[in-house]
């Protein structure tokens, strides 16, 4: 790719934070007024309130002195909420009156899924704008379909082939010692395994499609990621779950015993049934703290990788680079202080700790303009959103893609 | 004259701009020149929100942006009605005793949800949930606590046959076939009652209870069942998952737990309530079918025993002092989902003395 070769000989680049003027107590005014009108109007208000609290975030976020915008109509976000509640509502009914309504609707809601997921993305898109510019998504819902469904189908067969294969090599020659084992079992393993397998492939693909078919007017963002990343980073966390899972094991049966309390049996020789039953709800909660602290951490350390990635590899055809600097103990401490702020005020401290977390979120990316963003013209914008678009968005499916 | 900036329409060019508006007229002027000129109705201005930069389209679709808010409402209050009445949610968002309003709507509207709405929902729900739902539901926890907590129990099919006939004999007024009765084994004497009216004892609790005291633990459980409290439980901890869900909105980790712990002490209290219910029932019943209440005090003395010394027991292989059982113990009382045995167990005595007096009386 061209651009790729002489970024850094370009005359003019320099790196500029991206930037977040949202204030918690002006957050809110506006949160608190959005909540009592859409109580008092049985969540009709519920789509205004949702534009202006995204016009909020929106209006304060700043890249080189100009501000991003939000420009979905509220009318358009009820229509579509109505329809998503009828649809639901259709579905929950045909499940009461029909048994077999359930495995249905599951497998309907396997199929819509990704095509919702599609038109909210191009909702999102096309509903942001910044210096007078609409952003825009061309990629093809087909694409989606086939990452979701196709992808995982190939990588369970594929295990579950292997798996057969394995287990007839090993029943009719002994290979690997294997003579016992059962044919299906190994492939049914295998196709299992075959899954596992392919969540990084999966979430790589989700996350190159999500990026790469995004448009700024007429300029296309490019993102090159690969797959080997996506590996080595769930291994990462296969590792890391698997030891922080022995720690949190660890630290509790320590406190246990100093404790002394009923979970002692576990080693006492006592069954796992009474051990677990005669345990007072009280330690229960209590042993869940190391492991919320570990997993959270966890979280934050993936969301973190995974971030700093992809909009690593970011950049638009022949004007920016991206970069995010997240730190993921940073980002723990605050999504940890946020949760205890939470519990003390019972959830009314809510609009501030929004705003903390996106300002850190927003505050650790910056871009780099080298080329002429200026020159950047619209893309024709279709004036009417379809009313799939609609839809998309409130269903709020979010591809939680660590982005 | 508002300062800001004035962005040409399908670019994203950005070029210093000023807007001025004297008598329904506005001008724009672009870098010194003076750009264009008309009625200031035909003006679309952004409403505002919070302090974020206002955005003014022109008629030709380019749009001058000022993060002087204040005049420009100051602008919007000269001109027409029409205009003037965009701004009312921000004046809502911008008014301290709205604010006020708002927040003491919301605080007692959560509230009440909470008080009358989430109890009112709960039973209404269950009541209406159908049977062949019902029988589903059943049945999947039932797999589920197969797979979880209990093991296939150990007493011989025939011996359960004959319990669970001698108990369903006394139970015929109460139609005993709606209650079959599942035999399991588990660490401790336990009872359970699932929604579709399938009753499971634990092998320890048929070991060491006598027929009446089993026939008293059934008609506890059998009141859960018609009660419905399982399925009261189970629709309140799903609505209040979904509110609070709602609420905090996308959660990140920690926040999970949030929804979590208000479900689990809202579940221990109503608990508590359905307990004391299902017993006042049980005593019910066993005076109305001549059976001595004392029964009730005796099972429930039995299974808290056999708790304890499932606890002492745990504790004595590590040499613990005693004081640490009784001090867990005041620590499981409050927060224990039984209303405190003890107090149960009294209840029950009392009965007993009542049930007694009346049977001397009247013979």
């Amino acid at each position: 790719m061209r651009l790729d070769t002489n970024i850094d000989q370009l005359p003019e680049t320099r790196w500029e934070k991206l930037e977040f003027h949202g204030k918690g107590l002006e957050y809110f005014k506006i949160w608190i007024v959005n909540i009592f009108l859409s109580v008092i109007t049985v969540g009709i208000y519920s789509a205004w309130a949702k534009v202006r609290s995204k016009r909020y975030f929106y209006g304060n976020t700043v890249l080189h002195g100009a501000v991003f915008e939000y420009h979905a109509k509220p009318l358009g976000i009820l229509k579509g909420r109505v329809i998503a509640v009828i649809f639901l509502a259709i579905a929950i009914g045909l499940g009461i009156l029909h048994p077999l309504a359930g495995p249905i609707s599951s497998i309907v809601i396997a199929i819509v899924t990704p095509w919702v997921i599609w038109r909210s993305i191009i909702f999102n898109a096309r509903m942001t704008s910044y210096r007078n510019v609409r952003f825009g998504f061309m990629g093809k819902g087909l694409t989606l379909y086939y990452i979701l469904l196709v992808i995982p189908l190939l990588f369970a067969s594929a295990g579950a082939t292997l798996g057969w294969v394995i287990g007839f090599l090993g029943r009719s020659i002994d290979l690997f010692g294997l003579r016992g084992i059962n044919q299906i079992n190994a492939a049914i393993i295998g196709g299992i395994l075959g899954v596992y397998l392919s969540f990084p492939y999966i979430h790589k693909n989700l996350t190159s499609y999500f990026l790469n078919h995004r448009l700024f007017g007429q300029g296309r963002f490019r993102a090159r990621l690969h797959g080997s990343f996506y590996y080595w980073s769930y291994l990462k966390w296969f590792i890391l779950l698997s030891v922080i899972t022995a720690v949190c094991w660890s630290i509790v049966f320590l406190a246990n015993t100093l404790v002394g309390n009923n979970l002692s049996f576990l080693r006492a020789g006592g069954t796992r049934d009474a051990a677990l039953a005669a345990l007072p709800p009280m330690v229960l909660v209590l042993a869940l703290i190391p492991f919320l602290l570990g997993f959270s951490w966890l979280k934050a350390y993936i969301t973190t990788l995974f971030r700093n990635y992809g909009y690593g590899r970011l950049q638009l055809q022949s004007a920016a680079t991206f970069k995010s600097q997240m730190d993921h103990n940073r980002l723990f401490s605050i999504q940890f202080t946020n949760f205890l702020l939470l519990v003390i005020t019972l959830g009314i401290a809510w609009p501030w700790t929004r705003i903390r977390l996106v300002r850190y979120r927003i505050e650790t990316l910056s871009a780099r303009i080298y080329g002429d963003v200026e020159g950047y013209l619209s893309q024709m914008q279709n004036k009417q959103s379809a009313l799939g678009e609609e839809l998309g968005e409130a269903f709020d499916i979010n591809l939680d893609l660590g982005i | 004259m508002i300062e800001g900036f004035w962005f040409p329409a399908g670019s994203a060019k950005k070029i210093v701009a000023a807007l001025s508006v004297s008598e329904g007229r506005f001008k724009v002027i672009v870098k010194h020149d003076e750009y264009m000129e008309g009625q200031f109705d035909e003006l679309i201005v952004s409403s505002r929100v919070g302090n974020i930069p206002r955005k003014i389209q022109l008629p030709d679709q380019s749009v001058f942006e000022t993060t002087d808010n204040e005049a420009v409402d100051r602008l919007l209050q000269l001109s027409s009605a029409i205009v003037k009445r965009r701004g009312w949610a921000h004046i809502l968002e911008t008014r301290w005793s709205w604010i006020g309003v708002s927040l003491l709507a919301v605080l007692l509207f959560v509230f009440a949800g909470f008080r009358w709405g989430l109890p009112w929902a709960s039973v209404s729900v269950a009541e209406s949930i159908p049977e062949p739902i019902v029988q589903q539901l059943s049945q999947g926890s039932l797999s589920l606590l197969d797979d979880i907590m209990f093991k296939p129990s150990e007493i011989s099919e025939s011996e359960q046959k004959k319990i669970a006939q001698r108990i369903q004999n006394r139970l015929a007024h109460l139609d005993g076939s709606n209650f079959p009765i599942h035999f399991r084994k588990m660490g401790l004497p336990n009872a359970i009652a699932l929604p579709s009216g399938d009753i499971v004892l634990t092998d320890r609790l048929v070991n060491i209870a006598s027929d009446e005291e089993l026939l008293s633990v059934v008609l506890h459980e059998i009141s859960h069942v018609k009660q419905k409290h399982g399925l009261q439980q189970l629709v309140r901890s799903s609505v209040l998952s979904f509110a609070i869900a709602l609420v905090v909105g996308d959660s990140s980790g920690v926040e999970e737990l949030l929804v979590g712990l208000p479900v689990f002490l809202m579940q221990s209290q109503y608990s508590r309530s359905h307990e004391s219910e299902a017993d006042e029932y049980a005593l019910e019943q066993m005076m109305a079918m001549d059976v001595d209440p004392i029964h009730f005090a005796r099972i429930m003395e039995k299974m808290e025993g056999a708790t304890q010394q499932a606890g002492a027991q745990g504790n004595e292989d590590h040499n613990e002092s005693d004081t640490s059982v009784t001090r867990q113990k005041k620590l499981t009382d409050y927060i224990s989902t039984h209303p405190v045995s003890a107090e149960r167990i009294r209840k029950a005595e009392t009965l007993s003395d009542t049930f007694n007096r009346r049977r001397v009386l009247s013979n």
